[in-house]
């Protein structure tokens, strides 16, 4: 399907605004209303997205909402079976939101419209007249009136993802060779898989601008760092504080490697990939302003060498992993970030943090205090991101600035994929934009396929790779 | 923190202390708009804990979720008086583009009560209005609360111990927060 | 006909409050003449989770456990 928006200048091609032999991409897609539309249509109707973590729901009837692009949903453990599932927070009636509380425990959810009402596993259970013989007078079907379930949902190491599509394929198989670095990412740091909790609540807020911005170019974007956080280390934020030089990354000692930026262009993941070229895991490096903290983390992760003697480590490499996860779901070691778009240029921001479930007081409270010194809208590091991303979008939308290309030619024809890497990982310098292009790859193919048929599996010679 | 209804007839029939309370918070509101920062990180005490949580939309009778827990969960600011002055140095460096070109800032502070007198410490509720304006056309409202504790200083007449700020907003609708409430 | 307890007014100005801090155990009487007895409240105000395993055969209410709309709900009785 060749889809075109209408422009100032009338229809055109999806496919015309991104010239893959010079780099760029028009800033047409960000900015156009068609556009947006068609995405919410093409890519958010289809793909896995993250929808929170397995700790936020530890009891039966507890819940919490959460987003699938522009859209609510309400995702709730169950008190009869204690599954997790998740569903449009609208109602079937009249389609006002059926819960409106952001978390908590509940055995029912009642939309104030009407008294519809529905259980822990989405079945409308009441209504209001719904025995008058003056009303429905036991006419109305329950079974047919439940909660819009998702089509398919998965608990992965204990993060929650979810898409609309019943043809989508399995998560695993849409991670395709990121599920090993997903998985890795929600290991504890003694290495023992989903070893984590998230400190709650969300942290929520709005950038004007549009969502692609961040969720398609901060991971891995390298060369923003020094220019965008130059102010950081004044802050003195890292875990490590003063002690440090106000570095805001923990010292890490790694065992020999190739750092590369790497894109999947036929699955639209990618962000930093660490080549190991030895198995096993360095020695831990001290890098804790409270006390007490290395010493726990130096025991755990005696126990994650222990595991990974032998084994080389996944391009992740220790906790410091960088990567998107097409197309909105930054994993930016334990800090995962989400970009849920609202309107063409309104994206919100949600946050949550990981942290080892089984650790002491003091070390989550190290953890916690660390990420809100760099995370979110009062982030000493984050702030500086979201002025940059929040500009983009009006100096972009001008009759003339709307005709100028922007620039992903970064490390363009430096790509290269090595023998026996899986599908089509493109591996590029470990400062390049090859992740963007990759993602832009995905997404035209995803805004001009038909149906998951299109799009997965994919075939040998199908490779979606515009660059 | 005393929150009573009617705070102690003493502290409640004190002019003079109320006048206090509330000259020392104006000043501090001028010092931020003024960009003196340096200056305002001298109003805080060493021990101070500032806060500021996240909110819930909550059930009607759920208090206990509405905040986030500075105990457990993740929170605006939840910080002391170190991490306040990193972020002044960072301001400072003129190369923090969140506040670079800086914002004019305008920190309305109003409904000043003190509630309570223990020792040379006083416990002080009042609300803020701050209105931030910067680059051509950028607004922000930030709208709340706070609940402090003063200490008597011979040199700047409080020091601020404690601070929790409330803010009206579930989503936060603006993009950072780079100023100090 | 059961004797509706006037102690727990459910259509006065408070009616709302009543009904959401009705404790399990309670009887109620539904406008189809069917009894049942608070399983579970689950404190909306607007629903309630009765059992009517002892209910009078002619109501009809069938199954032991079902949720309740307050509109339907008459009174708590004896």
């Amino acid at each position: 399907m060749d889809l075109s928006v209408r422009t100032s200048k009338g229809d055109k091609f999806l496919r015309s605004f991104i010239d893959s032999e010079k780099g760029t991409v028009n800033r047409e897609l960000y900015i156009n209303q068609d556009v947006f539309e068609q995405e919410m249509e093409q890519i958010y109707r289809r793909c896995w997205l993250f929808l929170g973590h397995e700790s936020q729901l530890r009891n039966p009837g507890d819940f919490f909402v959460s987003r699938m692009g522009t859209e609510e949903v309400l995702v709730v453990r169950d008190r009869k079976d204690q599954k997790i599932r998740a569903f449009l927070n609208s109602c079937r009636h009249r389609g006002e939101k059926v819960c409106r509380y952001d978390q908590g425990n509940s055995l029912i959810f009642t939309c104030p419209f009407h008294a519809w009402t529905y259980d822990t596993s989405g079945r409308l259970v009441g209504a209001a007249g719904q025995n008058s013989p003056q009303g429905y007078a036991g006419d109305l079907k329950k079974e047919d009136w439940g909660l819009t379930e998702v089509a398919q949902f998965t608990n992965y190491y204990g993060t929650l993802w979810a898409t609309w599509d019943k043809d989508a394929p399995s998560f695993e198989d849409y991670l395709g060779p990121f599920a090993e670095s997903v998985r890795y990412m929600c290991e504890g740091s003694d290495g023992v898989d989903n070893g984590l909790e998230v400190f709650t609540p969300f942290q929520k807020w709005r950038v004007p601008t549009n969502w692609k911005v961040p969720a398609f170019t901060s991971s891995r974007d390298p060369e923003h760092g020094a220019m965008t956080h130059r102010s950081v280390n004044a802050a003195a934020i890292g875990p490590m504080r003063e002690l440090q030089g106000g570095d805001r990354s923990r010292k890490r000692q790694l065992i020999e490697n190739i750092t590369y930026v790497c894109g999947d262009h036929n699955l639209g993941h990618g962000g930093a990939w660490t080549k190991y070229l030895a198995p096993g895991i360095a020695e831990y490096v001290d890098g804790w302003y409270e006390d007490g903290v290395d010493d726990y983390f130096r025991e755990m992760h005696v126990k994650k060498m222990e595991k990974y003697k032998d084994r080389i480590v996944p391009p992740q490499g220790h906790d410091a992993g960088h990567f998107c996860v097409f197309p909105n779901f930054i994993m930016d070691a334990w800090r995962w970030r989400i970009w849920h778009p609202h309107e063409v240029g309104v994206v919100e921001r949600w946050s949550l943090f990981g942290v080892d479930k089984d650790a002491p007081k003091h070390v989550k409270d190290a953890v916690r205090h660390y990420v809100m010194r760099y995370n979110g809208p009062s982030g000493a590091t984050e702030s500086d991101d979201m002025e940059n991303w929040n500009y983009v979008y009006p100096a972009s939308r001008g009759a003339v600035a709307r005709e100028w290309d922007y620039n992903f030619a970064n490390g363009l024809g430096h790509g290269f994929q090595e023998d026996g890497a899986p599908g089509a990982l493109v591996f590029n310098g470990n400062r390049s934009e090859e992740a963007h292009r990759a993602r832009f790859s995905r997404w035209l193919a995803f805004m001009e396929a038909e149906s998951w048929d299109d799009l997965y599996p994919i075939k040998s010679d199908a490779n979606h790779r515009l660059w | 923190m005393t929150d009573l209804q009617r705070p102690k007839s003493e502290v409640r029939n004190d002019f003079l202390l109320q006048h206090q309370a509330a000259q020392f918070l104006y000043r501090e509101a001028r010092l931020l708009d003024e960009r003196r920062l340096s200056d305002w990180l001298e109003l805080l005490a060493e021990d101070l804990h500032y806060f500021m949580p996240l909110r819930r939309n909550i059930k009607y009778g759920d208090w206990h979720l509405e905040y986030s827990d500075p105990e457990t969960e993740i929170s605006y600011f939840d910080e002391d008086k170190s991490i306040l002055t990193g972020r002044v140095r960072q301001i400072e460096t003129g190369v923090h583009w969140a506040e670079e070109p800086v914002s004019r800032f305008e920190h309305i502070i109003s409904n000043v009560e003190v509630t309570d007198q223990i020792g040379d410490e006083i416990y002080v509720n009042s609300k803020f209005y701050t209105y931030q304006n910067r680059l051509a056309d950028e607004v922000q409202v930030f709208c709340g609360r706070r609940y402090d504790v003063l200490r008597r200083d011979e040199v700047t007449d409080f020091k601020i111990v404690k601070r929790k700020i409330l803010i009206a907003q579930n989503v936060l609708l603006a993009k950072v927060i780079n100023t100090f409430f | 006909m059961p004797e509706i307890l006037k102690e727990y007014d459910l259509r006065g100005v408070q009616g709302a409050e009543i009904f959401r801090d009705l404790t399990p155990g309670l009887k109620l009487l539904l406008d189809d003449g069917a009894i049942g007895s608070i399983v579970i409240n689950p404190a909306d105000g607007c629903y309630i989770v009765l059992d009517f395993t002892d209910s009078p055969a002619e109501a009809g209410r069938s199954g032991e456990e079902e949720i309740v709309y307050f509109e339907e709900v008459v009174g708590v009785v004896a």
